[in-house]
């Protein structure tokens, strides 16, 4: 058990909290790195801002230990209800009522111009039932962010408070920016200058696409949930069409859908051999490696030290990353690899260029930890391995500490959807693979599974 | 041109094109295959890679066949005459594999990719049979 100093500070609501020692415990609210001796080597347990799911990594003991995922710390941030998304839901309900509201706003202009009275009395009441519409929405948007302060205020963790408070600072200030600009159209609209509410009317359009825009998709201190994800924004790699709420992101997790009633097909010999041709396939690249593993019951995956095998997803015993695979569609029942950040897959993943390319144009958000989850795609030029490894993944926590280090969990799903026949050649030839795969999967050849990658590495090797 | 040279310009074009053939494949298939299905794509490049093997080893056949009975340029033919030039361009191509692979690529998948020392060893295990065979003949 470890003791802290902590200083005086007062709290948003006026609680003035005397300076006092903190106990900590090694697990609920800890910062301090724990370190156990196991027969793996010594096994520290990061520190919370390099891991928060609890993933523990070995120290001169080559590889992971055992019991890997075992919970480990509870974030407090993941308690929370979302901030970030109430901002968001209410730009994109307003953004919407923004866009009627506009031809109205021109009609009026132009009845004023006209001095056509009856017109400009029948649409007055549109008008005010939609500023109407935007007020109430602001209304709702400032009592949540006010639940959220009232939370965020009990809040006993000064770090963790102070971050809280800092992410919530933006949302009120946009909240307030929204607010102004519907007072001036009222104003302007009282005052039939419907030049002003066109004007102001645009920059309100403008104001809710930018927080649209600029704020993540999933901050940082948002719950782990499905409801986060943002899944109608989605593409699915293997059909390029956007998936359903009820969907999930990973192709495979839906495989009902589409297949024809005639699959799976019986497996021929020919089938076999191309399979016990890419088992012995002598080259270690990730793409083949995934492929072998899925050929070969994770015969690769137990040789290496750098990989646990788990046969369940109930063995991630921490909930977030738990939730999180599930609401992703990834079955209970899958089994499943994670990678140490040695691992060579890892390694490849932090050299490619597409990974280096996202920092340096997120840099500044994954400094700040304003990026909960979010997708990278590896391209077929900069990193095919990758691109024919993985294409799709999930970045979960992407970030850089204050020591200029890097770390993030990629997580992916290894399986196949049935594809329809399209007409042309090429396309044929590629559906006739990927149903090739389908067909192995269905028939138990090829084992489907989940990847969960750590990513560590100093940002200035880039 | 002179007749030696052509068949020279031949004889190594051929070669390169033979061993770099599992790159030109697997380049090709990027480019035809690449996007929405990335598995289809690595299955053809693991059944091109494959097919490319399988050139590794005919081409270097059946052009030496051609080579020795046709051709009429000296040093080519000393590949398939003389034990000691043969050793030395064994050496020689498995030595830079080695350094391309080791130091320069840094890629375990060098040599079966470009490497030009495997359809160089089909040429030389088919330079020492033929040598073999002609000097049991001549006894």
């Amino acid at each position: 058990m470890k003791e802290i100093y902590v200083n005086a500070y007062t709290k948003k609501d006026g609680t003035h909290v005397k300076e006092h020692i903190r106990r900590i415990d090694g697990t609920i609210g800890s910062f301090a790195p724990v370190e156990k001796d196991t027969d793996w080597g010594i096994i520290k347990e990061l520190p919370e801002e390099d891991n928060k799911f609890g993933i523990m990594y070995a120290n001169g003991g080559g590889g992971f230990s055992g019991d890997v995922l075992t919970g480990g710390i509870s974030m407090l941030d993941f308690d929370i209800p979302t901030t970030g998304t109430v901002i968001i839901d209410a730009a994109l309900i307003t953004a919407g009522v923004a866009i009627k509201l506009a031809p109205i706003a021109l009609e009026m202009y132009n009845a004023v111009q006209t001095a056509n009275a009856e017109a400009l009395a029948k649409l007055k009441p549109q008008f005010n039932a939609s500023v109407n519409q935007l007020e109430t929405t602001q209304s709702i948007v400032k009592s949540k962010l006010d639940k959220k302060l009232e939370i965020i205020n009990s809040t006993k963790d000064p770090q963790e408070y102070s971050r809280l408070y800092n992410s919530l600072a933006p949302e009120y200030d946009a909240y307030q920016k929204s607010m102004n600009s519907i007072n001036k159209m009222k104003f302007a609209a009282e005052n039939d200058n419907y030049e002003v509410v066109m004007n102001e009317l645009d920059n309100y359009q403008n104001l809710q696409n930018n927080i649209i825009k600029t704020q993540p998709t999933t901050p940082a201190n948002q719950s782990l949930t499905a409801k986060n994800i943002n899944y109608t924004s989605y593409q699915n790699p293997y059909t390029q069409s956007p998936i359903t709420q009820n969907q999930s992101p990973f192709p495979g997790a839906n495989p009902s859908s589409g297949v024809s009633a005639s699959f799976p097909e019986k497996v021929t010999s020919f089938d076999k051999t191309l399979k016990y041709a890419f088992q012995h396939i002598p080259i270690e690249k990730a793409s083949t490696t995934n492929l072998k593993n899925a050929l070969n019951n994770f015969d690769l995956a137990r040789k290496d030290e750098q990989v646990i095998l788990l046969n369940s997803l109930q063995d991630i015993k921490n909930q977030q990353i738990y939730n999180l695979m599930k609401n992703l569609g990834v079955p209970e029942t899958s089994k499943g690899l994670v990678y140490s950040c040695d691992s060579k897959i890892s390694q490849e993943i932090a050299k490619s260029n597409t990974l280096k390319k996202y920092i340096i144009n997120n840099y500044n958000k994954l400094r700040n930890g304003n990026i909960g989850l979010d997708q990278i795609e590896f391209g077929t030029i900069y990193d095919p391995d990758l691109h024919l490894a993985f294409q799709h993944v999930t970045l979960l926590n992407p970030q850089i500490d204050n020591a200029g280090t890097f770390s993030t969990y990629i997580i992916d799903y290894y399986d196949f959807n049935y594809r329809d026949m399209p007409d042309s050649i090429i396309g044929k030839f590629k559906t006739y693979i990927n149903n090739w795969g389908y067909k192995m999967q269905e028939n138990d050849l090829l084992e489907n599974y989940f990847i969960l990658l750590y990513i560590k590495f100093e940002v200035n090797q880039i | 041109m002179k007749k030696e040279n052509v068949e020279l310009i031949q004889y190594i074009t051929v070669f390169l094109l033979t061993s770099f053939s599992t790159a030109i494949f697997l380049y090709i298939n990027m480019l035809v295959m690449s996007d929405d299905v990335p598995f289809a794509t690595l299955v053809t490049a693991l059944l091109l890679f494959y097919l490319s093997i399988l050139i590794k080893l005919i081409v270097p056949i059946i052009g030496s066949i051609y080579v020795v009975k046709h051709f009429s340029n000296k040093y080519i033919l000393n590949i398939y005459q003389s034990l000691k030039w043969s050793t030395v361009i064994l050496i020689y191509a498995y030595g830079f594999d080695y350094i391309i692979g080791h130091y320069i690529i840094k890629d375990n998948a060098y040599t079966l990719l470009y490497g030009i020392s495997p359809v160089y060893a089909v040429i030389y295990v088919f330079a020492l049979i033929r040598m073999l065979v002609l000097k049991i003949k001549n006894r």
